[in-house]
Parts: structure tokens; C-alpha cells; sequence
């Protein structure tokens, strides 16, 4: 445990301070809305809606919060630490009534995912690779 | 207290299979309870692990998806009771010098249920903790689970094992009544055949198929009881053997005795006809002694009656001459003579008739049996008489002194008079005997003399006949009474004489006949008659 007590604490503050990259919705084609509004967004990603308005459960992806995308996630959506984050859906995986985001290290990852999963959307930052999956706007921009 | 081996091995038998009931239904139920509840505990307490485990890698990593696999597989276990999160962070204070450790339940299942952080387990409630710790928070992880099932699965316990000790009691029963039965089924016949064979039934066997140590016994005792009964057999038999040899061996003895008996009868029969016989010719021969005394009395009066009548004849010529010359005074001296001479004749004719009568009455002797009164005296002086002459008339030129000395004051006295008569006469011709025995012997000066005398004593009449012959020796003096007892020459006596005395004057009169005598003086010959008899 000790190996990773160092580079998460190195981690953990890079993302309180870099905080610059911008953000790219991608949402799958089923289920997944064209566009949505920021505090919609937010409201989605803290876990508070379940699922989308055809029925489809609600899958989250995310880049690891140690990452840039992470750090800017941190800051631009959910305005807290990844500590506070991790433990707010720690809490709501207990309670099981909503999924647990899932995160990657690498953009490719996450659009792969969210190609192949059914109702999940995905916040990264970078180019959109695939044309498989739909960007999803927010407050009618693709990035922010 | 008796107690059978049947009642023993069934108790044993209950004994163990109460305590195998027993430990079925206390102990097995108890124990599987324990390791259900250990079993479940670490169960439990393993699935807590495994979703700190999973907690713990969700916020180091921000991969959730072990949590939520955790937490699925747990929320399947329809036990639970609740699943808590509880976050411990250490707070310190201003000075950095000291900490506490604050306590808060972050998260549970199901929502909305609350508890206390220090809720332990306890009947209706396990509760187990895995702690986890990483560098964003550190927390445990609280699982509640109801004992519920557990309890059920005890009670199932409990009812399973009610069903095995039942039925382990039920088997176990049986077995021990079908041992009992077995091992004591042959040992109780066993039993009663021996109690049999001491009442003495020889025939009694055990009928045992056990092939164990009670089949051996069984087949021991048979052959034991057979080898009594063979003992027994040979026993009886030889008894059987004994009695026939002894019952054989009495009917021999009781022919012999019998074949005995029967010749003892017919010697006794022919002893008593040659007695009979002898006692006959003693009577004969007493009678011949008679016969001389007799023919000399009958010849003396007869003497008298030819003499006198010879004598009359001449008288009877004298007479007719004398009437012829008519001298009557002649006449009447003559018929006077005749007179005297006839009445001579007459006394002496009675006088042969006496004697005849006399001789008759003698040879019917013993046949009447009645004692009559008679004159003692005047028996023993006719015998005396007779017996003189008798001897007389065997020896010519024999003669003896005749003493005499009569007690006139006896009077008739109430006996068989032949038979004394024939006693006195046996007594004075043994007298007479040796007296002519002792003449024969040339001694000089010898006068045989014979003194009969009779005497009244007080309740008796003592007649007494001495001799002075030679005597009796002193060695045969005992057995002159003896029968057949004499020392005359072969033919001359029969040694009866005394024996019938004896018999005569002891069996028939109550009297007494005894023998006073001394050697070459001569012998006395006492004969005592009681008055009453
Ligand atoms: N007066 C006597 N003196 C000596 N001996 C006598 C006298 N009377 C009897 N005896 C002895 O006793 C014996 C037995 O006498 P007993 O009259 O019984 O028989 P017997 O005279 O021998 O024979 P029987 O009388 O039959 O002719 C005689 O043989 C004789 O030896
Ligand atoms: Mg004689």
C-alpha cells in the first residue's frame, strides 16, 4: 500500500491545481440525450439520475482523476478534491442504487467503452476518435 | 436380586444406546450448531473482508467495480441485515499533540437504516468488522446478518438428529432385544434343561444353533447328560441285574427249602410212623412181659379150678358110694367139702376173669384218655406181681426178695391207671433186669432184692422202686430218659421204656419221675403223682 500512498498524494494535488484541459461529452447511441445543460451534466454525474429518458441505465465514464482530463473533471464538474469524489461514490456504490463511474487512463479507452456500452457517457479531454459514438453538447458546446 | 442374563444384556444394551441417543441428540446437534455458527461467522466476516478489500481498492484506484461485485453478492444473502461503511479519521488538535479518532457511519445498506457503531453480535445478530485503510480514508466495514437461517438450520439439526437418535434407539433396541433373546434364549434352555436333569428327567436335550461359546456349552452339556444317562443306565441295569439274580437266586433257596421241607415232612411222617410203630412194639412187647405174669396167673387158678374139679370128681364117686350104703353123716361131710371146694373154684375161675379182663384192658390202653380214681396201692402190688411172674417165666430158676411197705393212707388218686401200670411194670422190669443181670454174675451173698413202697407226702403220692443191682454209670445216667437210649443186646430193647415213662407220669399226670443211684448198690426209681392233675 505504502508504494502508493506517495504518488497518490503527488497525484491528488495536480489535480487541485492543473485544472485547464477541456472537456469532451461523448454519449453511446442508445439512450444517451444530444445534448445536455451543465447543471444536468452535473446532476448525471453525481450519480443522482439513474436512468436516461428511454429507460436505459445510466453508465458513467470517466478519466482517472489522477490524470489532466481527471484533474479538469475534479475542478469543472463536481468542484471538489478526487478524495471527496472517490468517497461520495464510494457511499453511493454502497448503497448500490446507482453504478459507480468507470474510470480510465486513456481517452482511447473511455470512447472504446462507450461505444460498446449501452447508455453510458464519458467526460475526457482530447479529440473525438470514433464515429460510433455521438458528442454529447453541453450548454450547446463540445468542449469546456 | 435376581436379575436374569435376558434383563442384563438388555440393559447393557439400553445403556449404550441411551448414551448414543444421547450424544445424537444433545451433543451432535450442539457441536454442528457451533461449527454452523463458526462456519457462518468467518463467512460473514470473509464477505466484510472482501468489500473492505473492495472499498479499499475503489479509492485507492477509483475502480469500483470489486465494491459493487461485492456488494451484489452480498446483498443475495436475504440475512442481511445491514452493510455500513464507517469512516475513522483521526483528528488532532491545534498544538498537533493529541488526536481522537472520529467515528461516522458514511454509507449503509439498506438505506435509511441506522445504527450504532459498537452494535456487537449477539442471538439474533452477527456483526463483523474488516477494516481497510488507504490514503483518502481509512474505515472498516460493519456486515449485520440475521442469525435466522442458522436458527433454522439448527432446528433442523435438532430435528435430524431427534429422527437418527430415534431411530439409533429404535435399531439399538432391537438389536438388543434380538441379542438378549439370542444369547439368553439358549442359556435359559440350558438352564431348565439342567433344572430337568435334577429332577432326574435323563432325556432332557438343549436344542441350540448358535455357533458360539453357549452352542459349545449346549453341546457339552447334551453329551454330558447323555454319559449320566449311559452311567445311569449301566447302573439301573446292573440293579436290574442284582435283583434278578437275587430274586432267582430266592426262588432256588425257597425250592430248596421247600424240597427240604417237604422231606423233612415225609422223614418227620416216617419218623413218627416208626414211633408209632415202636410205640406199638413197646406195647407188644409189654404185653409179652404181660402175657408170662398172665399165663402164670391164669395157670394158677385154673390149677385151682381142675384140681378142685378133679378133686370134686373123686368126691362126687365117694358121694355115690357113701348114698349107696346110705352112711348120711358121711354124706353131709362130703357135700360139705364139695361145697367149699366149689366155692374155691368159683373164686379162683373169678379170679382168671379178673386176670383176662385185666389183660384186655391193658392192650386197649391210651385209647380212652379218662383219668378214673383208683387205688394206688393196690395197681402197683398187681403190677408187682405180674411182673415177677413175667420174669419168672422167662428164667425158671429166678427168684428175688419182693419187699413191700404200702401207705394205706393214700386213698384213690385220680389217674390214667393202665399208663401208670404200664410205667410201674416198665419200672420193675428194668428193676428185674438188672437184678438177674447181677444173680447171673455168680456173686456170693447176693440176694436180689426188689422193695416197692409208696408214701403220701403233702399235695403228692411218692411211689418208689429200688433194686440192688449193679447201678447206672455215672456217664449214661443223663441218658437213660433219652428215646431209643438202652444197653441191652440188640433186639432184647427198644430204650423206649423210660422215655414213655417220663412222657407218662411228666407230660400226662404233672408229676415228676427221677433216678436216685449209686454203681454196684443198686438204683432207686422215684415217681411223684399229684392228688390234683
Ligand atoms: N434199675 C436199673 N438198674 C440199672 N440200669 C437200669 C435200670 N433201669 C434202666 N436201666 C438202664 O436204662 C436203660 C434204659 O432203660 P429202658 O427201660 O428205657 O430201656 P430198656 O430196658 O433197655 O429196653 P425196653 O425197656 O424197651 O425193653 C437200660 O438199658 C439200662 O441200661
Ligand atoms: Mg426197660
Amino acid at each position: 500500500m505504502k508504494k502508493f500512498v506517495l504518488p497518490f498524494l503527488f497525484f491528488i494535488s495536480i489535480c487541485s491545481y492543473s485544472q485547464n484541459s477541456p472537456l469532451t461529452v461523448i454519449g453511446n447511441n442508445n439512450g444517451v440525450p444530444e445534448q445536455l445543460s451543465m447543471v444536468a451534466l452535473k446532476s448525471v454525474m453525481n450519480g443522482n439520475q439513474a436512468k436516461w429518458s428511454n429507460g436505459q441505465k445510466v453508465v458513467i465514464a470517466l478519466m482517472k482523476l489522477t490524470t489532466d482530463a481527471g484533474k479538469s473533471i475534479c475542478s469543472k464538474i463536481y468542484g471538489k478534491t478526487a478524495a471527496e469524489i472517490t468517497k461520495h461514490w464510494l457511499m453511493v456504490s454502497m448503497k448500490g442504487a446507482i453504478d459507480a463511474p468507470v474510470f480510465f487512463n486513456t481517452a482511447a479507452d473511455l470512447q472504446n467503452f462507450v461505444v460498446k456500452t449501452s447508455g453510458a457517457i464519458g467526460v475526457f479531454s482530447g479529440s473525438v476518435t470514433t464515429s460510433s459514438a455521438k458528442t454529447v453538447l453541453i450548454d450547446g458546446k463540445n468542449t469546456f | 436380586m435376581f436379575i436374569g442374563v435376558k434383563t442384563k444384556i438388555l440393559l447393557t444394551v439400553l445403556a449404550i444406546v441411551l448414551l448414543f441417543t444421547i450424544f445424537s441428540f444433545y451433543y451432535f446437534p450442539a457441536q454442528q450448531g457451533k461449527t454452523l455458527l463458526t462456519n457462518y461467522k468467518s463467512e460473514v466476516q470473509n464477505q466484510a473482508k472482501t468489500i473492505a478489500l473492495g472499498a479499499s481498492i475503489a479509492l485507492s484506484e477509483q475502480n469500483f467495480k470489486g465494491l459493487k461485485t461485492a456488494m451484489d453478492f452480498v446483498k443475495e444473502n436475504e440475512e442481511l441485515k445491514f452493510v455500513s461503511l464507517i469512516q475513522k479519521d483521526t483528528v488532532w488538535n491545534d498544538g498537533h499533540t493529541d488526536f481522537s479518532i472520529e467515528e461516522n457511519i458514511l454509507s449503509s445498506f439498506p438505506e435509511n437504516h441506522s445504527h450504532q457503531t459498537d452494535i456487537a453480535t449477539n442471538d439474533s445478530i452477527i456483526v463483523m468488522k474488516a477494516p481497510f485503510s488507504t490514503d483518502i480514508m481509512n474505515g472498516e466495514i460493519m456486515l449485520g446478518v440475521s442469525t435466522d437461517s442458522i436458527n433454522v438450520r439448527k432446528r433442523k439439526i435438532r430435528f435430524t438428529a431427534l429422527l437418527i437418535s430415534t431411530a439409533i434407539f429404535l435399531v439399538g433396541m432391537l438389536i438388543g432385544l434380538w441379542l438378549s433373546r439370542n444369547i439368553s434364549h439358549p442359556v435359559l434352555a440350558l438352564r431348565k434343561a439342567a433344572k430337568r436333569v435334577g429332577e432326574g428327567d435323563l432325556t432332557s436335550e438343549v436344542k441350540s444353533s448358535s455357533k458360539d461359546e453357549i452352542g459349545e456349552l449346549a453341546i457339552a452339556f447334551n453329551n454330558m447328560v447323555k454319559d449320566i444317562k449311559k452311567l445311569s443306565d449301566l447302573t439301573l441295569h446292573q440293579e436290574k441285574e442284582k435283583q434278578q439274580l437275587l430274586a432267582s437266586q430266592n426262588e432256588a433257596l425257597e425250592k430248596q427249602v421247600e424240597e427240604r421241607t417237604s422231606e423233612l415232612r415225609k422223614s418227620l411222617e416216617k419218623l413218627q410212623s416208626a414211633q408209632a410203630q415202636l410205640v406199638q412194639a413197646e406195647k407188644m412187647a409189654s404185653l409179652g412181659e404181660l402175657t408170662a405174669g398172665i399165663a402164670h396167673e391164669i395157670q394158677n387158678p385154673l390149677n385151682f379150678v381142675n384140681n378142685f374139679s378133679d378133686l370134686n370128681t373123686e368126691l362126687l364117686d365117694e358121694l355115690q358110694e357113701e348114698l349107696q350104703k346110705g352112711n348120711t353123716e358121711d354124706v353131709q361131710q362130703l357135700i360139705k367139702d364139695l361145697r367149699e371146694n366149689e366155692t374155691k373154684i368159683v373164686f379162683h375161675g373169678k379170679r382168671a376173669d379178673t386176670i383176662v379182663k385185666n389183660m384186655l384192658q391193658h392192650s386197649r390202653s391210651n385209647s380212652s384218655g379218662i383219668k378214673e380214681e383208683t387205688d394206688i396201692n393196690a395197681l402197683v402190688d398187681e403190677y408187682l406181681r405180674l411182673a415177677y411172674h413175667g420174669q419168672r417165666a422167662k428164667n425158671k430158676s429166678f427168684n428175688a426178695i419182693l419187699k413191700t411197705d404200702y401207705d394205706e393212707s393214700i386213698g384213690k388218686i385220680n389217674i390214667l391207671s393202665q399208663d401208670i401200670g404200664r410205667v410201674v411194670l416198665n419200672l420193675l422190669t428194668n428193676a428185674f433186669y438188672i437184678v438177674n443181670e447181677k444173680k447171673e454174675m455168680n456173686i456170693s451173698q447176693y440176694d436180689p432184692t426188689i422193695s416197692v413202697s409208696t408214701k403220701r407226702k403233702d399235695n403228692f403220692v411218692e411211689i418208689r422202686i429200688s433194686d440192688n443191682g449193679n447201678g447206672i454209670p455215672e456217664k449214661i445216667v443223663d441218658k437213660i430218659f433219652q428215646p431209643f437210649f438202652t444197653t441191652k443186646p440188640t433186639g432184647q430193647g427198644t430204650g423206649l421204656g423210660l422215655s414213655l415213662s417220663y412222657d407218662i407220669i411228666v407230660k400226662g399226670h404233672g408229676g415228676n419221675l427221677s433216678v436216685n443211684t449209686k454203681e454196684g448198690e443198686g438204683t432207686d426209681f422215684i415217681i411223684q403223682l399229684p392228688y390234683k392233675s
